[in-house]
């Protein structure tokens, strides 16, 4: 019987499958609430109730209770409201013939209605192979995201430990954190961490 | 290439002594000053040096 890790525990490295499946769970059921561009050109994807900043700085801004962010990792996103039409942020997926691929600026993925408000995510696509954990979200309107790690966009030979292929924060203080390869972490978001990976 | 504005980030980050939930806010406050017109001078896009990522990180602080 796999196990299933309460929201208060703490993993701190992993590879079993279904743990981690179990915790992207939560994600069922959660509507969508805006796409926000973060510093250095990261895509977050912001789920469940709005929930305010802790920091005086942000005190006019809201953020979501649950918030995947994708680090450098490639996305290729399937609009619910614009069937036939992919946007991506790369290449790498080999595309269907019949679809109609674009990409898009900044600005645009917040402002333009590609995922409609409240739209539910029902199902978590999640793959695990011995080099990366793939996470797809699937929403109630026929939108598909999925997130594709791309390790060529994380700076090699510079002293630094390597980024996670994406993360997900969620209530209680808690952040789950995907790669480099299977690895993942769910940790406590309050702790300042010695090392960002899960590996 | 994308990954590196992220690595400085963090770096700095964890300098100041944020933890993850709070870089994650840092990094959407980065991307809020250079909204609002307030841009490092890193590059065209309007990205921060280290030297300003380290004073946005005591702006964001409150230190």
């Amino acid at each position: 019987m796999p196990t299933v890790i309460q929201i208060d525990d703490v993993q701190p490295r992993s590879e079993d499958r279904e743990e981690i499946r179990s915790l992207l769970n939560r994600l069922v059921g959660k509507p969508f609430l805006f796409f926000k561009v973060s510093y250095g050109d990261e895509l977050t994807i912001h789920l469940g109730e709005l929930v305010p900043y802790l920091s005086p700085k942000m005190k006019d801004h809201k953020k979501g209770a649950y918030i995947v962010a994708l680090r450098a990792s490639a996305w290729v996103l399937e609009s619910g409201l614009e069937p036939g039409l992919l946007y991506t942020s790369g290449d790498r997926l080999t595309l269907r013939a019949s679809s109609r691929v674009t990409t898009l600026d900044w600005e645009e993925i917040e402002s333009r209605p590609i995922i409609r408000p409240r739209a539910i995510v029902i199902d978590i696509i999640f793959e695990a192979t011995p080099a990366e954990l793939i996470l797809g979200l699937r929403f109630s309107d026929g939108s598909i995201l999925m997130i594709l790690p791309d390790r060529s966009a994380d700076p090699k030979d510079d002293g630094e430990e390597p980024l996670t292929d994406w993360e997900v924060f969620m209530p209680r203080h808690r952040v789950l954190k995907a790669g480099p390869g299977p690895f993942w972490s769910y940790t406590d978001s309050r702790t300042p961490p010695k090392d960002e990976t899960a590996a | 290439m994308p990954g590196k504005e992220l690595k400085d980030v963090r770096r700095i980050a964890r300098e100041s002594g944020m933890d993850d939930e709070a870089t994650r806010d840092f990094g959407d406050y980065l991307e809020e000053c250079k909204r609002l017109g307030d841009k490092g001078t890193k590059n065209s896009k309007g990205d921060f040096t280290e030297a300003e990522l380290r004073e946005k990180a005591r702006e964001f602080l409150g230190i």
